[in-house]
């Protein structure tokens, strides 16, 4: 525990409360803070409607607008529904890491899976000593952003690591739904190779698709649009069976040099397993919230060491799994627990009510 | 029949009616036609609840009443209370009149048959099918119309009735009580009627060490009036009517993740005022007038409640031409309702709606009637929308004493978007990862194209058999379904009313009706029924297969009156659980699927004053084992064993 971050904290509160009836970047959040000798506790943050940010060197909320956010170094850890996005990498600009310290593995099982009871029975007062149980971090320990992720990622194309060629994984197919119903996509033909050499990007590109509108009981042959000179970046509109510009409404864009497909605005995808059987995608079409999603950031706390289990007992509950995190500002380092999600105000559950509890930590001093 | 001879008959036949068991043949209706009819004479198929079928059963509201009726499903729930499923359609496409005027339903949704009273009903009259053609919206799977008793006597009555849940009854609190008082004055220019009704009824459990309950506690009282002046023009009748509801439920222990244990319960809380002035004036004419206004909220005691404020207007005017082969209904509505659900987003919510109709009854021969009608209705929002229907009987003389009768419709019903429908907001973006459900003020309304044929053996020795085919195609059902676009505007899943869905019904109602002899019947009636989606998956919570067996029988011993009867019902669809998939879609499997229901009511009176009741509901204590009904499939109601025992005065 180092004290002068104690002293930094409430000096930081101290700045607040002092700024208070003056503009500020800062509000006066409805949380509870309390500071005792061995971590801080904060208390019914709300992340419903917007992303909560938390600066943790100060203690402090900032109310920032998404806008505001994307520009400020300040905050450090962000909260909205489950979700949980640091100051760094794709989330925003302030080299903010985070790491899991590995507690708690029992909660799930050889697959992945929740351990229900492990999760429904944890409690805070249960789960503190996991988190008093990590007083330093070794040197080597790694760190990581909030990645961002596509779903079509790199599996739409295959890389010979001998020849440095690449082809079109033509077998995998994306289920993909627009506001027109479904396709099946899928890269027909791909290559890198430029005068029979191979390129550091795509240079051609064909996509192969087939459609189902919505009262459609199948989906139409497969069309074939080609992309002949891949070059940049490459809008396409299914519905023109065209390439677009930037400015048209698209349904997807090609970026040749970074091997990368992304999905336009308001479209969602899901990348098929070899096996799916018709039934499966048909469930899929009829669910598609539960399957199809955009483009999304690859966060630490939510997609790479997820940090709660949904509806485990009934009632839609969110149940955290109590995992001691590191998050590493340019600041200091800090564990951080998720206890809550949930707050009671005037005896009433409130959902989206985030509570957690953090402390610095050091890192191991080699000996 | 001619009509001159059909109003004679009527009088002699109502008169005979008043005997409970006297066969319902002989029970004049006003369903079908909107005009006073006999019941075999109706081109519609309708059943009838007597009065004193009603008393033996019923135990001061309408819950118990209709379980032995062939075809019709009673569910309950902790929210919805009690409502009626005929022909595959729910409460919410069933339609509720009291007198012919439409009883407000909450939201939109289906009339709980515990929230009406019992006291002082003549009759009840239940239409199976579809009949928006007289009654306008939701009326696709039926129509139940409850009449009340007309005011013909000076009587004065005081009933108290104590009632347990046997085994299942919750220690600390085992009986329920029920107290009713009737004053009613006749005279040649007024007569009137007061009655008043408390029932205080516990809940119970099925594991007494256990904090949950399986059955909602509540205490209604309900003040009715009917007051009638007999002016020279026509009856002026005004019917006041007060009804509040207190319900309570134990839970288990409410699980806050990272926050601890909390006491919990569902509660909930109604107060209806309804006043309706009905004026039946020379010419047959008739105007009706209604208000009533509906205030509830309900909800669990860790989570914020809702609340719910539903006014209703309605004003009516019915004209009937009487030919001599003929008979011609003319009518006009207009309705008005205001819908404020301030946490779901509708603050003084209206719609104003207008509709005609118009039907006519022809004698096409002496054995041939057709029955035509349309009904156009003009509402804010989706403008007009109508519907028609034909309907017709044949009968044939097998010889002087037996009948066959045919009766057969085909026609459009329909159910207009309620305005929780198009004006919902229910903001679940604090519950989990967050949704929400939203209205959608473009919906149009459900529509149902149906057809039924059915005859009616008659037989001299008092034995009837009856069978009855339907089939019904429904579109635009309504239905919430995901969106993207609202998805990406809210940024939580958002699902959207839209019509999407349909709905194939068919199936058939098979009945004998035998007296044994003048004071003893026997009733066992067989209905099937598929009932299917879009995507050809049959609807959940339908039996595919219902049996129903009764036994009425009277003695002049104790002027005693018995009613038995057994419900079977099998074979409902449910969803399993695709091993497959880390989803939860459904059961692991089938628990019970198909159960028998047992009932045995009693009236006695020993002398012209008292009356004594007693009786055991659901004898077998058939209900769903909660202890496994989360993951396997079972069809059974969380119910219970009841025995109860009450005693009337009239004085």
């Amino acid at each position: 525990m180092k004290h002068t971050m104690k002293l930094a904290s409430v000096i930081g509160l101290g700045v607040l409360l002092s700024a208070c009836g003056s503009d500020s970047d800062t509000s006066a959040p409805e949380i509870s803070k309390e500071v005792n000798a061995d971590y801080t506790t904060v208390t019914g943050l709300d992340a419903s409607s917007a992303f909560a940010y938390y600066d943790l060197d100060n203690n402090v909320q900032l109310n920032l607008t998404a806008e505001e956010a994307k520009t400020n170094t300040q905050w450090d850890i962000a909260f909205k529904s489950t979700d949980i996005i640091i100051n760094g990498d794709y989330s925003g600009p302030g080299e903010v890491t985070a790491a899991f310290t590995g507690n708690n593995t029992d909660f799930r099982d050889a697959q992945g899976e929740p351990v229900v009871d492990k999760f429904t029975t944890a409690t805070p007062e249960a789960e503190l000593a996991d988190f008093l149980a990590v007083t330093e971090y070794a040197a080597d320990t790694e760190f990581y952003g909030d990645e961002f992720k596509t779903v079509f990622d790199s599996s739409f194309y295959n890389y010979n690591f001998t020849s440095h060629e690449v082809t079109a994984n033509n077998e995998q197919y994306y289920l993909f739904q627009n506001d027109d119903g479904f396709y099946k996509v899928r890269a027909f033909s791909a290559s890198n190779l430029e005068g029979g050499v191979p390129s550091r990007g795509l240079t051609q590109f064909t996509l192969g698709y087939q459609f189902k509108a919505a009262d459609d009981q199948t989906f139409s042959a497969e069309q074939t649009l080609e992309i002949a000179q891949c070059d940049t970046q490459h809008y396409v509109d299914f519905s023109a069976n065209s390439e677009v510009v930037a400015s048209d409404a698209w349904d997807i864009t090609v970026l040749c040099d970074a091997f990368e497909i992304q999905l336009g605005e308001g479209a969602s995808a899901y990348a098929l397993a070899g096996d799916e059987t018709d039934e499966r995608v048909a469930t899929m079409m009829e669910y598609p919230q539960y399957y199809l999603t955009a483009d999304f950031a690859n966060t630490v706390f939510k997609h790479q060491f997820k940090w709660y289990e949904y509806n485990l007992a009934q009632g839609n509950k969110i149940w955290s799994q109590y995992g001691v995190y590191l998050v590493k500002t340019p600041v200091a380092t800090y564990k951080l627990q998720v206890t809550s999600y949930y707050n009671l105000v005037e005896g009433v559950i409130t959902g989206r009510q985030i509570s957690f509890i953090y402390d610095d930590v050091p890192q191991t001093v080699a000996q | 029949m001619r009509n001159a001879q059909k109003i004679t008959l009527l009088a002699v036949f109502t008169f005979l009616a008043t005997d409970a068991f006297t066969y319902e043949l002989d029970s004049v209706v006003t369903t079908g036609t909107r005009t006073p009819m006999l019941l075999k004479d109706s081109p519609v198929p309708i059943d009838v609840i007597s009065a004193e079928q009603l008393s033996v059963v019923s135990s001061g509201t309408l819950s118990e009443a209709l379980n032995f009726i062939p075809g019709v499903s009673v569910n309950r729930s902790t929210k919805d209370g009690y409502n009626v499923q005929m022909q595959g359609f729910d409460g919410d496409h069933v339609l509720v009149l009291l007198n012919g005027q439409r009883l407000v339903s909450p939201t939109g949704s289906s009339v709980d048959l515990d929230q009406i009273n019992a006291l002082d009903v003549e009759r009840i009259e239940i239409l199976k099918g579809a009949a928006s053609v007289m009654y306008g919206s939701s009326a696709m799977g039926g129509v139940m119309n409850i009449i009340t008793k007309p005011i013909e006597t000076n009587t004065n009555r005081i009933s108290y009735e104590v009632g347990s849940f046997t085994n299942n009854a919750i220690s600390e609190d085992p009986l329920e009580h029920r107290v009713a008082l009737t004053s009613a004055m006749a005279g040649s220019l007024y007569s009137g009627r007061i009655n008043y009704q408390f029932i205080d009824r516990p809940g119970f459990k099925y594991d007494d060490s256990q904090k949950v309950e399986n059955g909602t506690a509540n205490e209604k009282h309900f003040l009715d009036g009917q007051f009638t002046f007999h002016s020279p023009l026509g009856n002026i009748q005004y019917q006041p009517q007060y009804f509040k509801e207190q319900r309570y439920r134990k839970e288990n222990d409410t699980n806050v993740p990272g926050q601890g244990l909390f006491e919990d319960a569902y509660e909930s809380e109604v107060e209806r005022i309804t006043q309706s002035l009905e004026i039946n004036s020379q010419h047959n004419l008739t105007t009706r007038l209604r208000v009533s206004n509906h205030e509830e909220f309900s909800g669990h005691l860790t989570k914020a409640t809702r609340n719910a404020d539903i006014t209703q207007g309605s004003a009516e005017i019915q004209k009937v031409w009487m030919f001599n082969a003929a008979e011609w209904v003319m009518g006009a509505e207009y309705n008005n309702e205001q819908l404020d659900l301030p946490a779901d987003g509708i603050v003084g919510k209206t719609r104003d709606s207008y509709q005609a109709f118009s039907q006519v009854d022809v004698y096409v021969t002496d054995d041939l009637e057709l029955l035509a009608g349309i009904r156009v209705q003009d509402n804010q929002g989706f403008g007009s929308h109508h519907a028609s229907r034909v309907s017709g009987m044949y009968r044939y003389n097998i010889n002087q004493a037996d009948q066959l009768r045919i009766r057969f419709g085909a026609g459009q019903s329909y159910k207009v978007p309620s305005l929780k429908e198009l004006h919902y907001i229910l903001d679940h973006s604090n519950v989990g990862s967050g949704y929400v459900v939203i209205g959608n003020e473009d919906l149009q309304p459900e529509e149902t194209l149906s057809y039924n044929l059915g005859g009616v053996l008659d037989f001299a020795s008092g034995t009837q058999l009856e069978a009855n085919l339907f089939y019904s195609d429904s579109k635009n059902f309504i239905e919430n379904e995901f969106s993207q676009s609202f998805t990406n505007e809210w940024g939580v899943d958002a699902y959207v009313y839209q019509n999407i869905n349909t709905l194939t019904t068919k199936g058939g109602d098979f009945n004998i009706k035998h007296a044994l002899n003048h004071y003893q019947s026997v009733n066992l009636s067989y209905h099937y029924l598929e009932a299917r989606n879009e995507r050809d998956e049959r609807l959940e919570n339908r039996p595919r297969h219902q049996i129903k067996l009764n036994f009425m029988s009277s003695h002049y011993w104790l002027n005693t009156k018995i009613i038995t009867y057994a419900v079977y019902q099998s074979d409902e669809a449910f969803t399993l659980d695709d091993p497959n998939t880390t989803e939860d879609e459904g059961y692991l499997g089938q628990h019970n699927n198909d159960w028998v229901s047992l009932n045995v009511s009693v009236t006695q009176q020993p002398t012209k004053s008292l009356t004594v009741r007693y009786g055991i509901q659901n004898i077998l204590d058939e209900h769903k084992n909660t202890s496994v009904a989360d993951d396997y499939f079972d069809a059974r109601e969380e119910d219970s064993r009841r025995i109860y025992l009450g005693m009337s005065y009239d004085f």
